[in-house]
C-alpha cells in the first residue's frame, strides 16, 4: 500500500530521513512512534504529497503523493495534529466535502457521530477542540478511504472521548484499510495498534508487528530485587520491577500484555539488546 | 483527463461558496461602503461643479485596487499550515483549485464590482441631478462626453485587458509570496512597468537618428528627400505582436501560478 524507498529529505538546516526504506501495508493499524522533532509529522506529510522527498521513491496506492492527483486524493485521508475546519454546519461541511470522496458513507458518519455524542445539527464554529477533532476523525473514517493518516489523533481528548476513538477506530478497520497512527500517548492506543514502527533521528529504529513482538519479547512484573539474567529493560515502580526478558520459546505463547510504553523507552535506550532479541531465536544477552 | 473534470469544478466552487459566505457577504458590503464612501467625497469635494467624467475614472481606479486587494488574497489559505494542508490535500487538481481561484477573483469580482459601482453610482448621480433641479443656479452637472465613441470603447477593452493581467498577476503572487503577497506583488508590478519603459526606451535609441516609429510605421528621414519614407512592419507582424501585448500577460501568470501551486509545499 505505502512503499518508501531510499527516501532523503531534509528542511533548510536538518537532513530529517537518510535513505529511509519502509513499508506499510494493508488490513493494519500502524503506530508511528519516535521523539518530538524526529521525524514522524514529516513522513506522513511526504506520505500524503504535502512534501516532497530530496531523493528517493513513495508509493502509495500505485500513486506518486508528488503529483496530488485527485484519484490519489479520494484515496487517502490525513487528519494532522494541528488542522482546520470551515465555520460551517456540519450537514453543510459534509454536502460539499463528502461528493468528493467516492466511498463515503452517510450513515456510518452519523454513526461514529453519535459515538462521540456530538448531534448533527451543530456548527463547527461552536465547538470545541476535542469536539471539533471528533467530527474530523469521523469524517475521515466515514470516507472509507484505502490510507488514512493520523498524527496525534488522540492529542485533545478527553478520557471519555479516547475510549470512544479506539471504539471508533477498531469498528472503522478492515482488510483492505491501511491506518498509520503518529502518537507520543502510546497508551491510548495500546489495545489498537497491530504494528509498532519506531523512527529515531531518521532511521527506523524498530518495525515489527505486535505478534512478532508478543513472541520474541517477555513483559511481567516481577517483586523480587534480584532480576533474571534474561532481562533487556527495566522500569522501577513502587512495589517492584516492570520488565522486558528476551523470550525463551519462540512458541507464540504470550508472556504479559505488551506494555507500548515500556517497550518504547527499551528501544530507544537498549536498542541493540532488542534488536538482538528479534533477530536470534533464542535470544539472549 | 484526470487534471479536469467539469462536475468536479462545480463542486469545488460550490464548496468555495457554502464555506466562505460570510467572507464573500462581507466583502461584498465592504465594497459597497467603500464605494459610498468614495462617491460622498466626490459629492463633497467637487463643491457645485459635477463633471460626470469623474465616474469611469474612478470605476477604473477603484476596480484595479480592489481587485488586486482581492486576488491578493486567493491563495491566502496556504499561508498557514492547517488551511494549507485542509486545501491542497483535498482531492480536485491543482488546475481545478486554480480555476475556481480565477472564477471567484475574475468573474465573480468583476460582476459584483460592477453591480455595486452601478447602484452607489447611480444613486450618487440622482443626488446630483436632483440638486441641479432644485436649485440650478447653484449647482452646474457636467455630462460626459465621449467624442470618438469608438476610439472610448477601444480604450476601455484595453483597460480591461490590462485589468485581467494586473489581477492575473496578484492571482500568481498570491501563491508565490508566503507573506505580504500584496505587497511584494505591487513591488514587482513597479519593477515590470519600469523593465518595460526602460527596455522600449532602450528600443527606440536603437533606432537611426532619422528614424522613428508611429501608428504602426517606421518613418525614415532620408537626407536629400523632402517626404520621409514610410516603412510599414507587416501586418502579421504587428498583429502578432499586438496580440501578445494584450493577451499573453495573463495566460503566463495563471500557467506560472499552476506550476507553483503544482510545486506548492506544506
Amino acid at each position: 500500500m505505502v512503499d518508501i524507498q531510499a527516501l532523503q529529505f531534509g528542511y533548510k538546516k536538518k537532513k530529517v530521513f537518510d535513505g529511509l526504506s519502509l513499508e506499510f501495508k494493508p488490513g493494519c493499524i500502524y503506530g508511528l512512534l519516535g521523539k518530538n522533532g524526529t521525524g514522524k509529522s514529516t513522513l506522513l506529510r511526504n506520505i500524503h504529497g504535502l512534501i516532497y522527498p530530496d531523493k528517493g521513491t513513495i508509493k502509495v496506492l500505485g500513486h506518486n503523493p508528488r503529483k496530488r492527483s485527485p484519484e490519489f486524493l479520494r484515496d487517502v485521508y490525513m487528519i494532522p495534529e494541528e488542522f482546520y475546519l470551515p465555520n460551517v454546519p456540519i450537514r453543510k461541511f459534509v454536502s460539499c466535502n463528502a461528493p468528493f470522496y467516492p466511498k463515503f458513507d452517510l450513515k456510518q458518519f452519523e454513526t461514529y457521530l453519535k459515538e462521540f455524542e456530538i448531534p448533527l445539527e451543530n456548527t463547527l464554529q461552536q465547538m470545541s477542540y476535542g469536539q471539533k477533532k471528533k467530527v474530523l476523525i469521523s469524517f475521515a473514517l466515514a470516507c472509507n478511504t484505502s490510507l488514512v493518516l493520523m498524527d496525534e489523533p488522540s492529542n485533545g481528548l478527553d478520557i471519555m472521548s479516547k475510549s470512544q476513538f479506539r471504539k471508533v477506530l477498531a469498528a472503522a478497520v478492515n482488510e483492505q484499510k491501511c491506518i498509520i497512527i503518529s502518537t507520543h500517548q502510546v497508551r491510548d492506543l495500546e489495545a489498537l495498534i497491530d504494528h509498532i514502527t519506531i523512527i529515531d533521528e531518521g532511521k527506523i529504529l524498530f518495525d515489527h508487528s505486535l505478534e512478532e513482538i508478543q513472541r520474541r519479547l517477555s513483559f511481567s512484573f516481577s517483586l523480587e530485587r534480584q532480576l533474571p539474567a534474561s532481562v533487556i529493560y527495566f522500569e522501577q515502580a513502587l512495589t517492584g520491577n516492570a520488565l522486558i526478558s528476551a523470550s525463551e520459546e519462540d512458541d507464540g505463547d504470550s508472556s504479559g500484555k505488551i506494555d507500548l510504553e515500556l517497550l518504547y523507552k527499551a528501544v530507544i535506550t537498549k536498542g541493540p539488546e532488542i534488536k538482538m532479541a528479534f533477530e536470534s531465536k533464542h535470544s539472549l544477552i | 483527463m484526470h487534471q479536469f473534470n467539469l462536475k468536479r469544478l462545480g463542486q469545488l466552487i460550490r464548496k468555495q461558496w457554502v464555506e466562505n459566505t460570510r467572507l464573500y457577504l462581507y466583502s461584498i458590503l465592504a465594497l459597497f461602503c467603500m464605494l459610498s464612501i468614495v462617491f460622498m467625497i466626490w459629492l463633497f469635494a467637487d463643491g457645485s461643479n459635477y463633471d460626470e467624467t469623474s465616474i469611469p475614472v474612478m470605476f477604473f481606479f477603484g476596480l484595479f485596487i480592489s481587485g488586486a486587494v482581492f486576488a491578493s488574497t486567493a491563495f491566502k489559505s496556504l499561508e498557514s499550515k492547517n488551511k494549507g494542508i485542509y486545501w491542497l490535500s483535498f482531492p480536485a487538481s491543482h488546475l481545478e483549485k486554480l480555476l475556481t481561484a480565477i472564477f471567484y477573483n475574475l468573474i465573480v469580482f468583476t460582476v459584483v464590482y460592477c453591480a455595486c459601482y452601478y447602484v452607489v453610482s447611480k444613486a450618487a448621480i440622482a443626488i446630483v441631478e436632483s440638486m441641479v433641479r432644485k436649485q440650478p443656479s447653484e449647482y452646474h452637472f457636467e455630462r460626459i462626453h465621449w467624442g470618438n465613441e469608438q476610439q472610448t470603447r477601444q480604450i476601455f477593452i484595453y483597460l480591461f485587458y490590462a485589468f485581467i493581467a494586473v489581477q492575473a498577476l496578484y492571482l500568481l503572487g498570491s501563491v508565490y509570496f508566503k507573506r505580504f503577497s500584496f505587497i511584494l506583488t505591487t513591488i514587482v508590478l513597479g519593477l515590470l512597468f519600469v523593465g518595460m519603459i526602460y527596455y522600449f526606451q532602450k528600443l527606440s535609441e536603437s533606432f537611426p537618428h532619422n528614424f522613428y516609429y508611429r501608428d504602426g510605421f517606421i518613418i525614415a528621414r532620408i537626407p536629400g528627400h523632402l517626404n520621409p519614407r514610410r516603412i510599414e512592419i507587416p501586418v502579421f507582424l504587428k498583429d502578432s505582436f499586438l496580440f501578445l501585448l494584450k493577451f499573453i500577460w495573463a495566460p503566463v501568470f495563471w500557467v506560472a501560478a499552476w506550476y507553483r501551486l503544482k510545486e506548492k509545499e506544506i
